[in-house]
């Protein structure tokens, strides 16, 4: 672990209202948490914990009511939707739990989709380390629909990989797979970080999944509950009970 | 069920909307045609109702040539009128004479022009005058008028001022005593004018002459008995009605005459109808498919087949109706809007008030409902095919959906049998509106077939049309050509919509270009030695004989050969054909028709009892080569012409017959000159100047070279062109809809692929310049269609005109200006999409509920 390295995001007084008034649901009340570099994080928290909220406001994907978030060195509050949009294309890597491909698009299509929006080159070398990383080199040329669920997860973290992104966030990527596929996509995803050195942060509610993390860390009503470093999945399943 | 189609509705506010207004379009179109013309009807029923003022009997001389457009007035026998003052029961007769003649606004410009006509009518007794005096006094000495208040009010005439008119007889002054009008009628769609009946006789050059006699009965006498009797004192000389007959009768015939301007705005507004139709065909069948998860839940709650099906029947049903409703309300707004066009095109017509006769609603609801129904059927039947099982499935997004080659083979099977349809009215030997119908309804099948054949040929299409925007943009241009390609039929259904207008656009586009062009060779070759032709300002009235003796004093002109047209009955060749009347001694100088039988010198050498003919029309009529025609004149003489020979009539140069104009002057009442052929020494410019100069007393006559007059014609056949243009814009409107309706639905649909894109790093201008290349494809898909089917519809509609002279041109520019109006009506169409796509809710699209 290098706590001591500087953090790639890191967030202070995080708050995330929806509503207004009496209403208001309060998804995050005051989240402060620094992610370093190299690191492989999950997220974890029951329903309605604001494990999703926490996540979406840390890739730009919402804003916060208040507190501030920094990405790479940039506070977000300060970016308009334009440069929001390369900072995402260029900076992050995305692999959610459902609909990660275009349909018209082939594999390798999808893959270097980020590199195509921004007009660039993708670095062949990288491409073919990924590609045998995930193991879909005869799969290329097929579109998502001619894909199993856990080959589609493997294109999506392939993309999400592509730009070498400071950071990779993963909401629930093994929430629709079978244990097989679940597994081997925790595998590649542990791989990033191992051996591409790359930052991965994943939200999950699955302590099977959070085992394979370096830390963990729980929400519960939009607070931080718990964090430390990533115990066997028994120990998880038990703070978990704790929490809800 | 119904109450659900009603949610159901007011749920999709913006897509019923959309569909609803291709419907109204449409119907508003109908309403607007049928209000249009009923009002325009209404107005001279009216018209002619107070014109028969104090009228019980009324006289006019027979017709016994009756064109299309009604004849020429013929005058009464000498003697008429003073038969009728001695009648039993006339208290007062009248003579009446009425002419067509030009007037001259402040800056000496001829009014009209190709527009309405100028008529003098002879001023009335107190009891029979229809008009209303708004200011001065009836017109009732030599030089004096009164003008009508529409076109004093637009070329700011008054009491006192004067006014130049010119008929047979040179130009002369005459003083404005009153303006006046016709009851309400604020145009009565033509300039008229009133002044003494010897007035009005002698600008017309025709002293004596009277064509209408008018009398008023003695009291006890009614109508119809004063009509009996001015009727034996008569014999069959004449025509008597009573007062309210002829009013009926003149209305009546006017009614036929614009008959075909109601046909034709018909035909416009069924192209739109058949636009809508593909609309809201489309909006159905993707709102089925999105809602195929929530029929599938209505079938698994237990919801029979029949009762989906009628839900979604009601719902465009209601549709139909409200659109229909809005639509005829709509057509309250468009009918005046088509007077404008028509006017600005110089076809004025009069409008009191705006008539809604009950059919005009009764066929506007049926006409938006069963369109509605129709195209929402099909849809509708596959809501019913919605499996239970369905309802477990993710539909987010319905995939693509493959053609078969079922498709292939019936949309082949329907584009021939609208081809044959096409050709059994061109050659089937069909006449007249029964080969119209069959043609056009050809045309329709063809569109159909097409538009079925559409899916097939939208990949490949898009192929075509979408790499050289990848080239361009990249990513965004590639997922457009993809995004068209996923669902054909859809794509299909809105290019084809595109493709209707457009179709007809450059088929018309294309006849236009060949009829100018045919016009430009016959004249090349035909009329080579000819310098100038003069004719009616208005290009179409005739003018006096005067114009061609004082043309002949003209220095350096050679020859003056003027030719006639009229109308007369052929026995065995049909009633009112066409006739030109020719010079012997000089046509043959000027012009060379292709001569088909009969001697090579038989032009010059006709004998005022002799003919030629048409060579086609005399074949199809079995007339040969000394036959005696028996021909019924406009006069009501009737002679015998030997067929001395015939010609080759390229587009219609002359009539169907040629006699010569000596004949037309003495047995036919025709002494004016439709055009005049001039030929003569030095350069045609200085020429048609020194005539210019020479016929300053006779404004009418514009004399112009042959240049000029193949421009003149060329302008004309634009304007038409501009015209159909005009009507077929609201089509291409209703299928720009399309496209923005087809549009916002798939962006509805691939909300989260949108936001995906969005997450991973999309700018929204990209997404935005994604759904405008999307847009730009379809609309050049319909572009291809439309112009690939209308180049078809121009050779095969063309084909039987090829022996008339037809020479088919193309119009590249045109062709080319059209393809690119419609890639930028597909940029324009794609606003409001592509805005919305843009702003798709990047977190909504990606979280999984």
């Amino acid at each position: 672990m290098t706590a001591a390295a500087a953090p790639i995001v890191s967030t202070t007084e995080l708050h995330r209202n929806y509503g207004e008034g009496e209403a208001a649901v309060h998804a995050l009340r005051g989240v402060s948490i620094a992610f370093p570099a190299g690191e492989f994080t999950a997220i974890m928290g029951p329903s309605g914990s604001g494990k999703s909220t926490l996540m979406h406001l840390l890739a730009g994907l919402d804003r916060p009511t208040s507190g501030s978030v920094v990405v790479a060195g940039q506070e977000l509050a300060n970016l308009d939707d334009k440069r929001l949009t390369s900072l995402r294309r260029d900076k992050l890597g995305f692999v959610f739990q459902a609909f990660n491909l275009i349909p018209v698009l082939t594999a390798r299509e999808n893959i270097t989709l980020p590199l195509m929006l921004a007009g660039a080159k993708a670095d062949d070398a990288w491409f073919d380390t990924l590609v045998d990383a995930v193991g879909l080199g005869d799969r290329l040329t097929h579109r998502p629909s001619e894909l199993s669920g856990g080959q589609q997860q493997r294109v999506a973290i392939a993309r999400a990989l592509i730009s070498r992104p400071a950071v990779v966030f993963a909401d629930e990527p093994t929430g629709n797979l079978d244990s097989k596929s679940a597994s081997e996509v925790l595998g590649l995803l542990r791989r990033a970080v191992d051996e591409f050195g790359q930052t991965v942060i994943m939200v999950t509610h699955d302590a099977g999944a959070a085992a394979v993390a370096d830390r963990v860390v729980v929400l519960h009503d939009g607070g931080v509950v718990h964090d430390g470093v990533a115990e066997n999945v028994e120990g998880l399943l038990d703070l978990m009970k704790q929490v809800a | 069920m119904v109450r659900m189609a009603l949610r159901g509705l007011l749920a999709r506010k913006l897509r019923t909307a959309l569909t609803g207004f291709a419907v109204v379009i449409g119907v508003a179109f109908v309403a607007g045609t049928f209000i249009f013309t009923d009002t325009i009807n209404a107005s001279f029923t009216d018209l002619f109702e107070r014109v028969s003022k104090g009228v019980d009997a009324n006289v006019t001389a027979k017709q016994v040539v009756e064109g299309d457009f009604g004849g020429r007035i013929q005058p009464l026998p000498p003697g008429t009128l003073e038969r009728v003052e001695t009648a039993a029961g006339v208290e007062a007769a009248e003579p009446r004479f009425e002419t067509v003649v030009t007037i001259f606004d402040k800056d000496g410009e001829p009014i009209g022009g190709g527009g309405p006509p100028s008529i003098v009518f002879s001023s009335n007794e107190e009891r029979f005058d229809p008009l209303t005096y708004i200011e001065g006094e009836p017109a009732d000495g030599p030089g004096e008028v009164t003008l009508d208040q529409a076109t004093a009010d637009r070329h700011g005439f008054r009491v006192g001022d004067t006014l130049r008119i010119a008929g047979r007889a040179p130009v002369a002054e005459y003083e404005i005593t009153a303006i006046t009008k016709l009851g309400d009628q604020k145009s009565l769609g033509i300039v008229s004018m009133n002044m003494p009946l010897a007035e009005v006789q002698q600008l017309a050059r025709e002293p004596g002459a009277i064509t209408e006699v008018v009398a008023a009965a003695e009291g006890g006498t009614s109508p119809e008995q004063l009509k009996a009797s001015i009727g034996r004192a008569l014999g069959d000389t004449a025509v008597v009605r009573t007062g309210a007959e002829q009013a009926d009768e003149s209305a009546a015939d006017i009614t036929e005459s614009l008959g075909f301007l109601k046909i034709g705005l018909l035909v416009f507004a069924g192209v739109a109808v058949l636009v809508g139709g593909f609309l809201i065909f489309n909006t159905f069948a993707v709102t089925v498919a999105q809602r195929s998860r929530e029929f599938a839940l209505l079938r698994t709650l237990g919801a029979s087949r029949r009762q989906v099906l009628n839900s979604v029947i009601a719902e465009t049903l209601l549709i139909g109706f409200v659109a229909s409703v809005l639509g005829i309300l709509a057509g309250l707004v468009l009918a005046p809007a088509l007077r404008s066009l028509l006017a600005s095109f110089g076809i004025e017509l009069p409008s009191t008030g705006t008539v809604v006769a009950p059919r005009t609603i009764v066929v506007g609801l049926a006409v938006g409902m069963i369109a509605t129904l129709v195209s929402g059927l099909v849809p509708a039947r596959r809501a019913t095919q919605v499996e239970p099982v369905e309802a477990m499935r993710d539909a987010a997004t319905p995939g693509t959906r493959r053609v078969s080659r079922k498709r292939l083979l019936g949309s082949a099977a329907v584009i021939a049998i609208g081809l044959l349809a096409l050709l059994g009215g061109l050659f089937g030997g069909a006449g007249g509106s029964a080969a119209a119908s069959l043609l056009g309804l050809g045309m329709v099948v063809m569109i159909f077939g097409t538009a079925l054949l559409a899916p097939v040929l939208v990949r490949p299409l898009a192929r075509l049309i979408g790499t050289p925007l990848e080239r361009i943009q990249g990513l965004p241009g590639r997922l457009a050509r993809e995004n068209a390609e996923r669902q054909p039929q859809r794509t299909a259904i809105t290019a084809s919509a595109l493709m209707i207008g457009l179709a007809l656009v450059v088929f018309t586009a294309i006849f236009a270009a060949g009829l100018s062009g045919s016009i430009d060779k016959v004249i090349d070759e035909q009329f080579s030695r000819t310098a100038l032709i003069v004719t009616h300002d208005d290009g179409f009235s005739p003018v006096p004989s005067d114009v061609a003796e004082e043309l002949a004093t003209v220095e350096g002109v050679d020859v003056v050969s003027p030719m006639r047209f009229d109308q007369a009955n052929v026995k065995g060749g049909g009633d009112a054909v066409p006739a030109s009347g020719v010079d012997p001694a000089t046509i043959t100088r000027v012009f060379q028709p292709e001569l088909e039988q009969g001697s090579p010198q038989v032009l010059g050498e006709l004998r005022d009892d002799q003919l030629l003919a048409d060579d086609a029309w005399a074949e199809s009529h079995g007339f040969a080569l000394g036959d005696r025609l028996a021909v019924t004149t406009p006069k009501g003489t009737r002679l015998e012409y030997e067929l001395a020979g015939t010609y080759n009539n390229q587009v219609g140069v002359l009539g169907s017959i040629v006699v010569t104009n000596a004949s037309m002057t003495k047995d036919w009442n025709q002494p004016d000159d439709a055009f005049i052929l001039v030929a003569g020494q030095g350069e045609a410019e200085r020429l048609e100047q020194a005539a210019t100069a020479s016929l300053a007393d006779f404004p009418v006559a514009k004399a112009q070279t042959l240049a000029q007059f193949k421009d003149a014609q060329a302008d004309q056949v634009n304007q038409l062109l501009g015209l159909v243009f005009a009507l077929l814009a609201l089509s291409v409107i209703v299928a720009l809809l399309g496209i923005v309706n087809t549009l916002a639905l798939a962006v509805h649909e691939r909300t989260r692929e949108l936001g995906l894109l969005r997450a991973v790093g999309m700018s929204k201008r990209q997404v935005r310049r994604m759904v405008r290349a999307e847009s730009v494809i379809t609309a050049l898909i319909g572009a291809v269609l439309g112009l690939v089917l209308g180049v078809v519809f121009a050779v095969i509609v063309s084909r039987p005109l090829a022996d008339e002279g037809f020479v088919l041109t193309f119009p590249i520019v045109t062709l080319v200006l059209l393809t690119l109006g419609a890639a930028v009506a597909g940029v324009l169409a794609a606003i409001p999409p592509a805005r919305r796509a843009s702003r798709v809710d990047v977190l909504r699209a990606v979280t999984t509920e």
